[in-house]
């Protein structure tokens, strides 16, 4: 199946995309765009989509990539791309308030975030670097525009706000960091190191998903239930996750607390702090 | 993916969304749970909450041909088996199942199990399923040719299906119809992400429901794609 021809992908695709164009006239008005180009534009960019990821194409994860693909959305961006003048109007209508909202929330300021939603068609279609092509042409639909741009526009606002932390001195922002004398150094660096090595063996000891979820839940303060929305699974098994990845996380603070005089909270503290920071290379390998 | 290779925003978007395929979302979880400059900017993503849509009451959807049958253990796997076979089809009186807005939930999960074999269907078809959680199943039948059939679950040519888990549950018949000259060359199935695991064998020809299931459980010899823990 892997050598499909390519009039099985069109086949393949034509209920979804035919699907998405009514739905896409229906959401977004007229748009100067036929069924047969978001056929095409379909079929094209979910294959490169395998290609990227180094995968060959399967008729039935190609179907299902298609199914779960925002196409609608794909039939405003080809018409973005043609230079529709009354699909721009909508972003101005329909996306320029939600791209600024989400600038805001990653903590850039409401002119900045403004400034972000003004300057962003610019950026889709602006081609980049090494002949790459306008982030608007790799648009495939595998998320949500509405999402995409959101997303586009937290790095961006995270970007600028670390270039002003960037001018900040470090002390400002560790406060925590402190002198301490030869005998605590000594005493840090002996931690550190069971720290790691301890962090190595539960690292080892999860999986992706457990690792993760244990960090969303942990580092970043994420409910169950949020964490159940992001991997798309019920709340139940994000509980059974988290269940099993505490068991491990346990028996490692366990070992790691023989013998020593450092409070639990505090291990587990830098423990998952390790957990989160990336693997060491010898450890990828 | 390392964290030298953050994922670009549409697929953060789309793994937020829970539209990427299983390769794909592994890739990006492995990559979420070594970066923590990703992790901390989808954590504030907002997430449309899937789990939160009910999958239907157990059992909800669950026809009356529905049967269950215990007697199926997998011994390699307490998660799931999926079992095909062949016989006829229509006849039998059954609800509508509800449908799934494809497009718009995206919550059809990926391939979780698919038939390695060329099978030699030559009467009806069965599907056997074992889900430890309630999940919407679909099933494709792609021919010699390449074309791709989907597997109407009942005469009104529903195609997706709620199936209750904790327990096996049967499918069927199909129409023989449904493979024209039996030259169906892949049996796959797919289920929503609350399929935990699922094992995939031969379809098997039969002559009834008996010979059906001492075929089925002597055939469970291909488990696979365990997914998750």
């Amino acid at each position: 199946m892997d050598d499909a021809p390519a009039e099985t992908w069109t086949a393949l695709a034509r209920g979804p995309v035919h699907d998405a164009w009514d739905a896409a006239r229906a959401r977004y008005g007229a748009l100067d765009v036929d069924r047969d180009e978001l056929l095409r534009a379909a079929v094209a960019r979910t294959l490169a989509r395998f290609e990227r990821a180094g995968r060959e194409p399967d008729p039935l994860a190609f179907r299902t990539a298609l199914e779960r693909a925002a196409l609608a959305d794909l039939c405003l961006v080809l018409a973005w791309e043609r230079g529709d003048a009354r699909a721009w109007e909508l972003y101005a209508e329909e996306f320029e308030p939600a791209v600024t909202a989400a600038a805001r929330r990653q903590g850039a300021s409401p002119g900045r975030a403004e400034e972000l939603a003004h300057e962003l068609p610019g950026l889709l279609l602006a081609a980049e670097a090494e002949g790459r092509r306008a982030p608007l042409a790799r648009y495939d639909g595998s998320g949500s525009l509405v999402g995409w741009l959101g997303v586009l526009a937290r790095r961006r606002a995270i970007d600028g706000i670390a270039q002003d932390a960037r001018h900040e001195p470090l002390e400002a922002r560790d406060p925590a960091s402190g002198a301490v004398g030869p005998e605590g150094e000594a005493s840090e660096r002996e931690l550190a190191e069971r720290v790691r090595a301890a962090a190595a063996g539960l690292r080892a000891a999860l999986t992706p998903r457990e690792r993760l979820v244990l960090l969303l839940k942990h580092e970043h303060g994420l409910a169950q239930t949020s964490i159940a929305a992001h991997l798309g699974v019920t709340p139940s098994r994000v509980t059974r996750l988290v269940q099993h990845a505490t068991e491990k996380l346990r028996e490692a603070l366990a070992q790691l607390a023989e013998g020593g005089a450092v409070p639990e909270a505090r291990l587990s503290h830098v423990l998952l702090r390790a957990l989160g920071a990336p693997a060491a290379p010898e450890e990828r390998a | 993916m390392t964290t030298a290779a953050h994922p670009d925003e549409l697929t953060l978007a789309a793994w937020s969304e829970q539209r990427l395929l299983e390769f794909e979302r592994e890739d990006v979880e492995a990559h979420l749970a070594e970066c923590a400059a990703c992790r901390a900017l989808v954590a504030t993503l907002d997430v449309a909450a899937p789990a939160a849509e009910p999958l239907g009451a157990p059992g909800a959807g669950a026809a009356p041909w529905l049967r269950r049958a215990p007697w199926l253990v997998v011994a390699a796997t307490a998660a799931a088996a999926l079992l095909l076979l062949v016989g006829p089809w229509f006849g039998r009186g059954r609800p509508a199942a509800p449908r799934l807005q494809l497009d718009v939930a995206g919550r059809l999960g990926d391939v979780f199990a698919e038939t390695r074999s060329t099978p030699q269907a030559t009467g009806e078809l069965y599907v056997g399923v074992r889900l430890d959680e309630d999940a919407w199943v679909r099933l494709v039948a792609i021919d010699a040719a390449g074309a791709v059939h989907e597997v109407p679950l009942d005469p009104e040519g529903t195609t997706t299906e709620v199936l209750p888990g904790g327990a096996d549950t049967f499918l069927g018949p199909f129409p023989a119809a449904l493979a024209p000259d039996n030259a169906v060359t892949r049996v796959l199935a797919l289920a929503s992400r609350e399929a935990l695991a699922w094992s995939a064998v031969e379809p098997l020809v039969t002559d009834g429901a008996d010979a059906l299931r001492r075929e089925l459980h002597a055939s469970v010899t291909e488990v696979e794609l365990a997914r998750e823990p």
